[in-house]
């Protein structure tokens, strides 16, 4: 793809962003609030028209909003259902047999077949948001796009969200991911595409990007990635180094 | 009946069960509101007087055991009134469930399009100037198609296609068209136009004929086919727009298909009946709390519930009174009180809106 954005009037959010992601990469978009994360997604759902350019994308795309609003009292394989169906044609489109046995899957595939009856709007955010990603297996996608899905939950919920997008990469199905936060791409990223504020962007590995200077600069606070030594390894961090007194200079 | 926490949904299986339950009985429920109505009114006609001569247009009687009268009653007033009123409360029931997903707003009805005032001011227009019955039919049809052609240039004039924009139109042009009903009650005769503008206005079924009935089946049963051949789609419309949009889903189709058979069934029902309140927006609910909120279900069970509710409120109006109440003072004296009770409901109302 080649792809330019910005919003009617406005300066560039991106310009001619070239991305190329194979097949069962998870890449994370990393940039401030204001550079575009959104929009890139929302372009390469085609909800959103580009500026400028093309984008070249598989015919099943799913994705996970940072969060779902459910008014009505739907079961959790209602929503499930809905990714399954949504793609049903016909007047009279409603999910088939199939649909069913795809939604039942998915539901296997994020671990939460024993919700199947609940109403999700009664879940906690985190199960939300692996009903969601089971939504988006359901349609058929192998891309899922995600904007900053664990943004509205607590460290708890983070923690299972993140695990299970990590094991849905092993499986082949191909992740990209917006999020406020460096350490999910320090902890799951293959590639990480880094949007500034000046309409610029990069595109590399997790060491190529994720340098203590970029990291700086692109969030304008003192950012450092340390390794945790811990008994099976390494466990790579992002540090603030902003405790008052630390390390400011004295004169 | 479904469990009043949201916690303990039934597992589906029971809850096809329920379903089915409810089916069955409202289906029974509806049959007794119907011969109960044929049985009711001014006229002493008994039951059985009344099956008989229902059925002697299948299979001819040797011997009449009733009168001429009884029988004209019967066969040219109460059968189309039971008529009109099934068919106009069935399809304002499903418009109703069709329009709460589609603007994911428990409280909206049909009124809130500006179809009914449209159709409303159409219909006052032809009584003042015309004055024949068939002359209000259709101008309130015209102005009923008119008002949702209104609504929506105003919304697409501001450049934003989006369900807000659609609803805040339909509020304006709404009171435009109230304006200008208001006008013609202002200008009529008060010693002739303006009780017939205000007793349609206020809507009844006591024009009821076959031939209004028949403009009903062919405006009201299309139009309902068309909602729930949409059913499955309204409900991934009911989780927001933009998410509809991503899941795949035409949403600009989907959303005019679906207010073009919700201006089809008011336009109709108040072109033969005058304006009916309440019953888009309660019986939905009521629905909703047996069979829970997929518009697969909920919009056949919506048109059953509100056919019934509408043919006993019908007998109500014809049969308290020497003289005939209007539709809306008894769908709002009904229907508020129920739905207050069904707000209170532990479990709410089978939406999780806050």
């Amino acid at each position: 793809m080649d792809a330019s954005a910005r919003f009617p009037g406005g300066p560039w959010l991106f310009r001619h962003l070239t991305l190329d992601i194979h097949a069962g990469e998870l890449v994370v978009i990393l940039g401030p609030n204001g550079t575009g994360k959104t929009t890139l997604l929302k372009t390469l759902m085609g909800l959103e028209k580009l500026s400028e350019g093309s984008v070249e994308r598989p015919q099943r795309i799913g994705h996970v909003p940072q969060s779902l609003e459910v008014l009505f009292d739907f079961s959790v394989l209602d929503i499930v259902l809905m990714g399954a169906a949504a793609a049903n044609r016909g007047l009279f489109a409603t999910p088939s047999p199939e649909n069913y046995r795809a939604a039942d899957a998915a539901l296997e595939q994020v671990e939460m077949t024993s919700f199947r009856e609940r109403v999700f709007a009664s879940l906690s955010g985190g199960e939300r948001q692996l009903i969601l990603l089971a939504r988006a297996i359901a349609g058929g996608a192998r891309l899922i796009l995600l904007d900053e899905p664990t943004a509205a939950l607590d460290l708890g919920n983070e923690e299972k969200v993140l695990d299970m997008l990590a094991r849905l990469r092993r499986s082949g199905i191909t992740l990209l991911m917006s999020t406020h936060n460096p350490e999910h791409a320090l902890r799951l990223a293959d590639r990480i595409l880094l949007l500034s504020r000046d309409g610029g962007y990069q595109f590399g590995t997790v060491d190529e990007i994720l340098t203590d200077r970029t990291l700086s600069a692109l969030y304008g606070v003192p950012l450092a990635r340390i390794d945790i030594e811990l008994a099976d390894g390494l466990l790579p961090v992002i540090a603030r180094l902003n405790r008052p007194g630390m390390y400011q200079k004295s004169d | 009946m479904r469990p009043s926490s949201v916690i303990n949904l039934p597992s589906l299986k029971s809850l096809a069960e329920h379903r089915l339950a409810f089916f069955a009985i409202a289906t029974l429920l509806c049959l007794a509101a119907m011969l109960h109505s044929i049985a009711t009114g001014r006229f002493d006609v008994s039951l059985s007087a009344a099956l008989s001569i229902l059925l002697d247009n299948l299979i001819p009687q040797q011997h009449a055991s009733w009168g001429v009268a009884e029988e004209r009653v019967v066969e040219l007033v109460r059968v189309p009134r039971i008529l009109v009123a099934g068919i106009a409360g069935a399809g304002l029931g499903a418009a109703g469930a069709a329009l709460q997903s589609l603007f994911r707003n428990p409280l909206v009805a049909p009124d809130i399009l500006g179809i009914a005032p449209g159709a409303g001011f159409g219909g006052a227009l032809a009584i003042m100037f015309l004055g024949t019955s068939w002359a209000t039919v259709l101008g309130s049809f015209v102005f009923g198609l008119l008002a949702i052609i209104l609504v929506m240039i105003v919304a697409r004039s501001t450049g934003r296609n989006s369900t807000l924009t659609l609803v805040l139109a339909g509020v304006v042009i709404g009171a435009f068209f109230s304006a200008l009903i208001s006008l013609i009650t202002y200008l009529a005769d008060v010693e002739s136009e303006l009780p017939a503008i205000l007793y349609w206005l206020l809507g009844s079924f006591s024009a009821a004929n076959y031939s209004r009935a028949l403009l009903l089946l062919v405006t009201v049963v299309p139009a309902g086919i068309i909602l729930i051949a949409l059913s499955f789609r309204l409900n991934i419309m009911s989780l927001g727009e933009s998410e509809a949009a991503a899941l795949g889903l035409d949403v600009n189709r989907v959303r005019w298909l679906v207010l073009l058979a919700a201006t089809v069934i008011v336009a109709g029902s108040v072109a033969v009946a005058g304006i009916i309140g309440w019953v888009g927006l309660v019986v939905p609910h009521l629905a909703r709390l047996f069979v829970g909120p997929s518009n697969r279900v909920l919009i056949p069970a919506s048109a059953l519930t509100g056919a019934t509710f509408l043919i006993l409120v019908d007998t109500l109006c014809r049969s308290l009174t020497a003289a005939e109440i209007p539709l809306s003072v008894i769908t709002a004296l009904v229907g508020a009180p129920v739905f207050v009770l069904l707000l209170r409901r532990a479990g709410g109302l089978g939406w999780s809106g806050d």
